[in-house]
């Protein structure tokens, strides 16, 4: 008799706790993202379609130094380089990406190119929408990665520091 | 040699015996420790700049540079304490006060002396806070650039510049942390743009004008070859990504001529992906040479050698081979020329006797060649004719390491003052073959006062043992005998080397591309020989004495209907009128290039250069070296693939047999079983070593016959390689390129 009081009781304390969760979150603010209907909500350091920076006056961060092709595990950054001349000044150094294309059917997104960039240059920005018909359409190349200029509002953040 | 003194010492508890005289930087490379340096290198002096390289020696009041340090009977060297690891650490804080942090765009970046070592042993900060002195970039010549603040003041470049080019380009300026190297012209060079100081420094103050800012070493694949330019036969390390050469370096120091590459093997490299490549057959038609397929280019070839030899027989085709196809393709050719065509009308542009000094050798051949390596270790060299420094850049390098790490007596006899006298014991301004004809037998048409100067030297090289004799073209036929005749006399083993001039001279003299020889020099009068090589080639080889070079173009459109050349320019080097080429019924032409000879061909076949194929080269001291494939050129085939598909379309005709090796390898073991003195081991060649090849003629004291105008050198310098410097943008780019052969001797 006692085990089967015991039994009923630790069912109903259970039962109770988890309407008490359910109750509590009544009153927050739901989590679910009303995507496509609403723009997602992304936490700071999402990990998304890459963007290349530009400095203050515009020039193309990046120097082609080649670290993020090298920590790549995807082997999916591919770039040329070539030099500045004073004529045409891409970036603000020696050298500049003349070619730089990401493979996205290649990418893991794992920020390896990000923690290597010694400038700063690429970044995650918040993009995710890749899907496509054709998988040529995948490789990005540096146009489409960079950031416009003169800054737009776009939606994605400023990068990280 | 009398024995050498040996002493015990220790270097971090392990004792070692080392011959006396010994750096304790070297005693402590050869117990696998590692002491830093940057301004120490092997065989050039040394400076103690650097200080990194400090040791502790115990009962020494303070810490010394290893790099300076004679080792003594019972030192005992310390290279890991404290002490040792703090100045280490200071060292390279100092260093780094003035260097840019701008690795990531640096063209060291990644194989950059500095970054490896303030890695290893380098604090993580640097106290230093003050601005660093900044200087702009200056670009010394098309290929030189110096980054000043990048400079760490290691003065190797400006010591392999006086030390090992006897150039003198480079020197220091200014005091203190303005410092810097400083080009001779002040503002710029002029020089012989060998790019060594590029090579030889530690970090990126100078940088290549080939290569600046292109990619990053770990990008590229790296592809160790035989250079194509001089006979010499430099390995040179291809940087390739993407199908297409970087730059070319010693990075690989793998060669035997170790650090060194002259402005050739190191710039040398663009005329690959030079827009005027032949990319595709061409073919005349009406008058005009107009694109064709390889199936037709192949099929009229073809059809039209067998319709000439149908009508006029065997004699009326003539073939002139290459000095820059590999040994493989001259092997063919001969064979395609001999067995498939059955003429003995075979030869090519000859830079040197080589079938001469084989001849006056005899069966001393083998013991008495000298190979390139062993030139840098001679002791008492004799150099007669030819202009080392700007014909043949690595010998006339190893010529000055002989005597400037090994003390050589150095001789010369030279009818014009060359730049290698500077480093001479005893020079002699002679004409070459009289001087040598008064050496071996008193004769010779000389004036009194050179007779005298020869006697001298004659007496202080009869003092010598073992000499080592390197001549040019100058010498030939009967002047090699002389010569011979004379290193008999001398004392010890006398060795030989004769300066040709391209990439494979001596291969294709060796492979037989000579109208009265087949491969390995057997007479093609010696029925046993024909007997033999007829039997591997499956037909009966031909008697009838061919024509050399000279005779088969005098004969074109005469005795010679139909002339097959490959890789050559005989419009340009044997001076031929274009029509007289003209007036042949047939003139094929296997090239890389449009050249004036090419212009007057019925059918252009494009060809790979030697850096798009495999295969064997010989350089001129008989070092057999392997080539390695670093590019692909859509359109155009090897020479071997040309000549296998012809003898196939040929052999359709009826007209011969189809080659059955497909591939370079199997042509190199067919030559390694049959042709004299290319029994070679494989296995040092596939690593990529040198292996020696002696082929031996039957002496002969007649000694071998040339008509005179059959040998001559072609005088290229350091900045031409006949009809390829013309697409040599980067090589040619520089002040000194404009320079005739004889202007470019005179300024220095």
């Amino acid at each position: 008799m006692s085990a089967a009081l015991y039994e009923l009781k630790t069912a109903v304390g259970a039962l109770l706790k988890g309407f008490a969760v359910t109750f509590r979150n009544l009153w927050r603010k739901p989590v679910t993202e009303h995507y496509p209907d609403a723009p997602v909500n992304f936490m700071p350091r999402y990990r998304g379609i890459h963007v290349l920076q530009r400095d203050e006056n515009g020039l193309e961060k990046c120097v082609a130094c080649f670290l993020c092709a090298a920590a790549c595990p995807a082997q999916c950054i591919y770039i040329e380089a070539a030099e500045n001349t004073a004529e045409n000044r891409i970036s603000a150094g020696e050298r500049y990406a003349r070619v730089y294309n990401i493979d996205y059917s290649r990418c893991i997104f794992c920020g390896y190119c990000v923690e290597s960039c010694p400038t700063d240059a690429i970044t995650h920005g918040h993009g995710f929408e890749l899907a496509t018909y054709d998988v040529t359409a995948l490789l990005y190349r540096k146009e489409k990665l960079l950031e416009p200029w003169p800054p737009q509002k776009t939606s994605a953040p400023a990068p990280l520091a | 040699m009398a024995e050498q003194k040996q002493i015990r010492l220790k270097i971090d508890d392990r004792e070692v015996t080392v011959p006396a005289g010994t750096l304790v930087i070297e005693v402590a490379k050869r117990l696998g420790i590692e002491v830093p340096s940057f301004c120490y290198y092997p065989g050039l002096s040394l400076q103690a700049a650097c200080r990194m390289c400090l040791v502790e020696v115990e009962k020494a009041p303070k810490l010394q540079t290893a790099c300076t340090l004679v080792a003594v009977d019972g030192m005992v060297v310390h290279t890991n304490t404290e002490p040792v690891r703090k100045a280490r650490r200071d060292m390279l804080e100092f260093l780094l006060t003035n260097h840019p942090l701008d690795c990531p765009v640096c063209d060291k970046g990644g194989e950059c002396e500095l970054q490896d070592m303030t890695f290893r042993y380098g604090a993580d900060s640097s106290r230093f806070v003050e601005l660093k002195v900044h200087q702009p970039e200056e670009k010394w010549s098309e290929l030189v650039y110096f980054d000043m603040p990048r400079c760490i003041l290691c003065f190797r470049c400006v010591r392999i510049c006086d030390e090992g080019m006897d150039v003198k380009a480079l020197g220091v300026g200014s005091r203190g942390v303005y410092s810097a190297i400083i080009p001779n012209r002040g503002d710029h060079l002029e020089c012989e743009e060998c790019g060594m100081c590029i090579d030889i420094c530690p970090v990126g103050a100078l940088t290549s004008g080939t290569y600046r800012y292109k990619t990053r070493p770990w990008e590229m694949k790296y592809v160790a070859t035989p250079c194509a330019h001089c006979s010499n036969g430099c390995k040179t390390t291809l940087s390739v990504r993407n199908n297409q050469i970087l730059r070319a370096n010693n990075r690989d120091l793998s060669g035997f001529n170790r650090e060194f590459l002259c402005a050739k093997g190191r710039f040398g490299f663009d005329f690959v992906s030079h827009e005027a490549r032949l990319k595709f057959p061409l073919v005349r038609e009406n008058g005009a040479q107009k694109p064709a397929s390889w199936e037709q280019a192949v099929r009229i070839v073809a059809e039209r050698l067998k319709a000439i030899r149908d009508r006029y027989g065997p004699e009326a085709i003539g073939v002139l081979g290459s000095n820059r196809t590999t040994n493989e393709e001259n092997y063919l050719l001969n064979r395609f020329a001999r067995a498939t065509l059955g003429t003995n009308n075979v030869d090519h542009h000859r830079t040197a006797d080589y079938a001469g000094l084989a001849a006056a050798l005899g069966e001393e051949a083998p013991r008495a060649m000298l190979r390139m390596e062993e030139l840098r270790e001679a002791k008492a060299i004799l150099v007669i004719g030819n202009e080392p420094s700007y014909q043949n850049p690595l010998v006339a390098w190893q010529i000055r390491w002989a005597v400037r790490n090994g003390g050589a007596r150095l001789y010369i006899i030279n009818a014009q003052p060359i730049k290698l006298r500077r480093r001479a014991t005893c020079f002699v301004q002679a004409d070459e073959a009289e001087a040598l004809r008064h050496l071996a037998s008193g004769g010779g048409q000389l004036s009194a006062e050179t007779r005298h100067a020869l006697q001298e030297l004659e007496t202080e090289i009869r003092k010598e043992s073992d000499v080592a004799i390197v001549f040019g073209a100058e010498l030939y036929a009967k002047a090699i005998g002389d010569l011979v005749d004379f290193g008999r006399q001398l004392n010890g083993q006398t060795r030989y080397m004769a300066l040709g001039d391209y990439a494979n001279s001596r291969g294709a003299s060796d492979m037989g591309l000579l109208p009265e020889f087949l491969p390995g020099y057997e007479r093609v009068s010696d029925a046993a020989a024909r007997e033999r090589f007829g039997r591997l080639w499956g037909t009966e080889l031909s008697v009838v004495a061919g024509l050399d070079a000279r005779a088969m173009l005098n004969e074109a459109g005469e005795k010679i209907k139909a002339l097959y050349v490959v890789g050559s320019n005989p419009v340009k080097t044997f001076e031929v009128p274009a029509e007289k080429l003209a007036r042949l019924e047939l003139l094929v032409v296997q090239e890389i290039f449009p050249t004036e000879t090419t212009a007057v061909a019925d059918v252009v076949l494009p060809a790979a250069s030697a850096y798009e194929k495999e295969g064997t080269f010989t350089n001129t001291a008989g070092d057999l070296q392997m080539l390695r494939k670093a590019v692909d050129l859509p359109g155009v085939r090897s020479d071997f693939d040309i000549l296998r598909i012809l003898a196939h379309q040929l052999a359709r005709l009826g007209l011969g047999q189809p080659f059955a090796a497909r591939t370079p390898e199997e042509v190199l073991e067919e030559i390694r079983q049959h042709v004299r003195g290319y029994a070679v081991s494989l296995a040092n060649l596939l690593a990529g070593g040198a292996e020696p090849v002696h082929p031996v003629l039957e002496a002969d004291p007649k000694a071998y016959d040339v008509p005179v105008g059959a040998i001559f050198s072609s005088r290229d310098t350091l900045f031409s390689s006949g009809s390829l410097t013309r697409y040599l943008k980067m090589v040619r780019s520089v002040n000194e390129a404009r320079l005739s052969y004889e202007e470019l001797r005179n300024a220095k």
